[in-house]
């Protein structure tokens, strides 16, 4: 059994963004994940801060959302947590394929991605905050 | 990662878009303004050449799919050229592509355009 973690948190900004993927890198190397896992986990990521970044806030201040990544046996278990309103992205309606692209709801498309993309996801509201948990089998 | 877009005018109302680095929510707004200025000239087909884009999130496509449904109001067209595998997956998800058409190369592209330009010029309208 191999397990390995790292925490960090980003301000609720996009430019945060390109320090997302660093830390998202640098822990797929750390326990060998093959790029193409690396890209899939950076993307899911991307779409949940986004979503938060842009609809979680509604004052002006600065927020911190709080990531944990770990790799527990074959997956990889990823924690976000933040401050925002209450968003269920689990229950959110996505755009399926069915369902024509042009006309899908704000955060739909990348919360579809984000889906596709990992194996579990579960959220909770604990007190005034969201705890998403994703899970992505790495090593089958 | 930082996005660069580079626009090369390559026929009359033709026009090819390449994007190089990172297309996401921090980054969309400088291709939308690219493809917008395009758009004002009324084209015929804008070739989105993706070799060198590294990364594309939803914000991206977005960007992208507005521009496919903008040039079909006006008669145009959207096609892709060089998609790279990762990219390609995305499209893939939201199974964007099936109404797409994909250039694999330049040489492609060029046989395409030579049979659009003797289609004009013998009259025929080209393949909508």
């Amino acid at each position: 059994m191999s397990k390995a973690a790292t925490s960090f948190k980003l301000k609720n900004a996009l430019t945060e963004l390109d320090s997302l993927f660093q830390h998202i890198e640098q822990f797929g190397r750390s326990v060998e994940l093959p790029k193409k896992q690396i890209f899939q986990i950076n993307l899911a990521l991307d779409e949940l801060f986004t979503n938060i970044v842009s609809y979680g806030y509604t004052d002006s201040n600065s927020h911190w959302i709080v990531f944990r990544l770990s790799l527990v046996n074959d997956a990889v278990i990823i924690r976000i947590e933040d401050n925002g309103v209450p968003f269920d992205p689990v229950a959110a309606p996505t755009s399926g394929s069915a369902a024509p692209l042009e006309n899908c709801k704000i955060g739909g498309l990348g919360l579809h991605i984000v889906k596709k993309m990992m194996d579990e996801i579960a959220y909770e509201r604990r007190g005034d905050k969201n705890i998403i948990t994703i899970k992505k089998q790495v090593r089958p | 990662m930082e996005l660069k877009v580079d626009v090369v005018p390559k026929a009359q109302g033709v026009y090819v878009v390449q994007p190089a680095g990172s297309l996401n929510s921090s980054t969309f707004a400088i291709l939308d303004k690219e493809v917008d200025a395009i758009l004002a000239t009324s084209p015929n087909l804008l070739v989105l050449d993706l070799e060198r884009l590294e990364y594309l999130s939803s914000a991206g496509l977005r960007v992208i799919l507005k521009a496919r449904e903008a040039l079909k109001k006006k008669g145009g067209r959207l096609v892709f050229m060089n998609l790279q595998p990762q990219i390609r997956k995305v499209f893939d998800i939201v199974s964007a592509l099936p109404s797409m058409q994909i250039f694999k190369s330049l040489e492609e592209l060029d046989d395409y355009l030579d049979v659009m330009q003797k289609k004009v010029k013998s009259g025929a309208a080209p393949d909508a």
